[in-house]
């Protein structure tokens, strides 16, 4: 009975957002710049609610709390890298966004391809986007199948649920494109906020009075856990400070988050979104204090069931209908952001690694879609135990195209092979360091250490590649 | 060699040296601010002084970046 409330309940919601956003987009016809970036025409609210609801995915949901669980104050990264994107933001996005406007370009990959002429690195960076998105899509899976799980009391296959609930919506965004994910977005920000208070506020009150007292109690029991380690160990203050500006820096270097920022009407929306964006991370202070709620009253988790670690208690503690919300709307965070970035790898397939031409580029970007979520599907159900360690690599990837994003708005930018060198120079560093397993070196991120050796090579063989005469000449159009 | 034809359009946000050293304060902070803020007490609001830092820098971004909209020239 308990389990049929809690599924029927994320069932409707689910629905119901998906019938939202296909009502959001009756009537619009998907012109290719339509259906991957809604027409370049959100206004400043309606890129709010996409960007806040790219950035609030199931790790956001569940991992914040899993980290404030299970490790403590390195999970206060998350607010801080989060409003370190929002400042690059500020300054960055609205040239791209002119170029990009007067250009016809949709993508990141296009972006590169046009500011450096050069269809290898558009090739290059399609393909680092594309890579590194699998994994975060698939994470998305994870979140969904561990909310359907606990929301099933163990009575439903979870992870043949989660497969549905994720066709249902690669589904939907492969009709509605990013016009209806934004708005699904309306909904799952409506829904995440409530279930965010009540995970934050709600259950922190309910067991110890007000979330000060239950910070106290957990200070009691961990007296370090707010503070953290000094020196170069792995989550340390190093570490900390060079997570934040990897993450940070990266952060809009996704995909996905790169074109919702091409989607705005104009660079006025990108700046003022970016000034108001930052406001939101405060609901992650609510997710920490859900995460130290569950370290009191149900201490023990180990590995990644800590991800589960707030869920079990609401579970365990109220009844099912409020477990059947919380849970929708973490669901919804799982399956927004991954429709949204499912559809910006798509779209990175179709435009710049098959380069169809411009009017099949819709059909052929829905036709990726599917393809793209049986891949994240099937490598998700075999490949399951791995994946935070792969969304590790996935932020320490993905930043690596910021050097060559920032260097593009030189009035002369580098030369295309520099850019190309140096992220091949530093996607190798990250290889070496995840083959041999090392997470920090001297205390750093080794995503940072490889961002630094990126930068390094791009000004080296960009200075080489200036020296010589004949090099300009021969080597203008790789 | 990039697109020699290629308008340019670094001007057109007016963007200042005033408004980027505006908007390096929060970005600085946020990076640097924990070597100096890694403390328990003391506690404000009962978040304890990291925590409390980190959201300082957060709530106060917006203003900082708003004041840096403000230097741009138009």
């Amino acid at each position: 009975m308990n389990s049929q409330t809690a599924l029927l309940i994320i069932l409707f919601v689910i629905v119901a957002t998906v019938g939202f956003g296909m009502f959001g987009v009756r009537r619009v016809k998907m012109s290719p710049a339509q259906f991957i970036l809604g027409g370049r025409s959100f206004g400043v609210i309606f890129l709010w609610l996409l960007s806040a609801g790219e950035v609030y995915t199931s790790f956001t949901f569940l991992g914040a709390a899993g980290w404030a669980y299970s490790r403590g104050a390195p999970a206060f990264y998350i607010i801080c890298y989060l409003t370190v994107s929002c400042i690059t933001v500020f300054f960055f996005m609205p040239p791209i966004w002119r170029t990009a406007r007067q250009n016809g370009l949709l993508t990141n990959a296009d972006y590169f391809a046009h500011r450096y002429q050069s269809r290898t690195l558009s090739i290059l960076t399609a393909l680092v986007g594309v890579v590194f998105l699998i994994p975060y899509i698939t994470l998305q899976l994870t979140g969904i199948q561990i909310l359907l799980q606990i929301a099933g009391y163990g009575a439903i296959n979870s992870v043949l649920a989660a497969g549905g609930a994720f066709a249902l919506i690669v589904g939907f965004v492969s009709i509605s494109g990013l016009r209806g994910a934004a708005w699904a977005s309306l909904i799952k920000d409506a829904l995440v906020l409530g279930g965010v208070i009540f995970a934050g506020i709600v259950l922190p009150i309910h067991f110890f009075g007000s979330p000060q007292a239950a910070i106290d109690k957990v200070l009691e029991v961990h007296p370090n856990w707010m503070t953290l380690v000094r020196g170069p160990e792995n989550y340390g203050v190093i570490w900390f400070a060079t997570t934040v500006l990897l993450s940070g820096l990266g952060g809009y270097m996704w995909p996905h988050a790169f074109a919702s920022n091409l989607a705005a009407k104009g660079p006025d929306t990108i700046r003022r979104n970016a000034m108001i964006l930052p406001v939101y991370q405060i609901m992650l202070l609510l997710v920490f204090f859900a995460g130290f709620t569950a370290l009191l009253i149900k201490p023990g988790l180990n590995g990644p069931e800590v991800d589960q670690s707030f869920m079990l208690v609401v579970q365990a503690h109220y009844p099912a209908w409020v477990l059947g919300l919380v849970a929708a709307a973490g669901c919804l965070a799982g399956l927004v952001p991954a429709s949204a970035q499912i559809l910006a790898a798509a779209s990175l397939l179709s435009r710049n690694l098959f380069r169809v031409k411009e009017e099949q580029v819709t059909r052929w970007t829905r036709r990726w879609i599917v393809v793209l979520a049986l891949l994240a599907f099937g490598f998700w159900v075999f490949n399951r135990a791995t994946l935070v360690g792969l969304l590790l690599i996935g932020y320490s990837g993905i930043t690596q195209l910021f050097p060559g994003v920032v260097l593009s708005l030189r009035k002369q930018p580098p030369h295309a092979w520099s850019v190309a060198a140096g992220i091949l120079v530093a996607l190798g560093l990250l290889i070496l360091f995840a083959v041999q397993g090392i997470g920090v070196i001297y205390g750093a991120n080794v995503g940072a250490v490889a961002l630094a050796a990126n930068a390094v090579c791009l000004l080296v063989v960009d200075y080489f590649m200036r020296r010589k005469p004949w090099s300009a000449a021969s080597l203008a159009r790789p | 060699m990039g697109n020699q034809n290629e308008p340019d359009h670094s001007g057109e946000d007016g963007i200042t040296v005033g408004s980027i050293i505006l908007a390096l304060i929060p970005f600085c902070a946020l990076i640097v601010g924990p070597f100096f803020a890694n403390r328990l007490e003391p506690r404000i609001f009962g978040l304890p002084f990291l925590l409390a830092d980190c959201v300082f820098w957060v709530l106060l971004t917006p203003v900082f970046l708003f004041l840096a909209d403000r230097l741009r020239k138009r």
